[in-house]
């Protein structure tokens, strides 16, 4: 975990989806960043829209808000939204919020967007 | 502005950290209470504990306790040494009966943002108390080195 925090939002997209990485740590300060960039995805109502976390050291409950946010925008529109490559910690997160449950978990951005 | 205070003269073993309540100025107390635990040999995995709990509460300060008014403030009271750290957060609201937030992770509500902080405190530190009719929270992790 870096000691200094920081947060880009990375978005590429693919003929099969939009692919979002979040890099860096997604702290209580920086999550209406957070939020902002992804209703800006969401608005494009894609069809599949891939989280990526590795590169995601940390993310508090109002980060995990935003993309549960995201997650009910794209589902209202008849996509899918799926997380890729949690670190243990961001992995740990999930579980215990039960969020896993709420949005595939996929081990790779090829997996998830094969998952369409 | 935040304002500090070591009591170590008196005897008091804690720090205080005052600051005003936004989400931007409750960073501070965070950067030097982890640039302490890392002093005393804590893991990165109860770094990452620490930290979260410590956003779990400002936040929860911040927006609950002091309803977003940036004219109130929240104080962070803490001691840290190579055994353990424990954490007060403080806030100037009207306090709230934590036994009455639902439960985040049942199926209804896992997509409702209430609740989600605390079960997160409660999951990653090792004690975690609500005090002053809710208006402090007290969170200790211990060091296992």
């Amino acid at each position: 975990m870096s000691k200094t925090d920081a947060l880009s939002v990375e978005v590429v997209k693919h003929d099969d989806g939009v692919v979002v990485s979040l890099v860096g740590s997604a702290s209580m300060d920086l999550c209406e960043r957070l939020n902002a960039a992804l209703l800006d995805v969401c608005q494009t109502k894609p069809r599949v829209l891939v989280i990526d976390l590795a590169r995601l050291d940390f993310i508090c409950s109002l980060g995990l808000g935003c993309i549960v946010v995201a997650y009910l925008r794209v589902t209202k529109h008849g996509g899918k939204l799926m997380l890729a490559n949690p670190q243990p910690t961001i992995n740990d997160m999930l579980t215990t919020t039960k969020l896993g449950g709420l949005m595939p978990v996929c081990s790779s951005i090829e997996e998830a967007l094969a998952r369409r | 502005m935040s304002q500090r205070d070591s009591d170590s003269k008196s005897g008091d073993r804690f720090r205080t950290v005052r600051v005003n309540s936004t989400l931007h100025e409750a960073k501070v107390p965070e950067s030097e209470i982890l640039v302490h635990v890392r002093k005393h040999g804590f893991c990165e995995e109860a770094v990452f504990a620490i930290k979260l709990a410590l956003e779990e509460a400002m936040t929860n300060a911040v927006k609950h306790g002091n309803g977003n008014d940036a004219t109130k403030k929240i104080t962070v009271r803490y001691a840290v040494d190579d055994e353990r750290i424990e954490i007060t957060v403080s806030d100037e609201g009207q306090g709230f009966a934590p036994e009455d937030v639902p439960d985040p992770t049942s199926n209804d509500r896992l997509t409702l943002p209430s609740g989600r902080g605390i079960m997160l405190m409660r999951a990653y530190m090792d004690d975690v108390e609500y005090r002053r009719n809710g208006r402090e929270v007290y969170l200790m992790k211990r060091n296992r080195r």
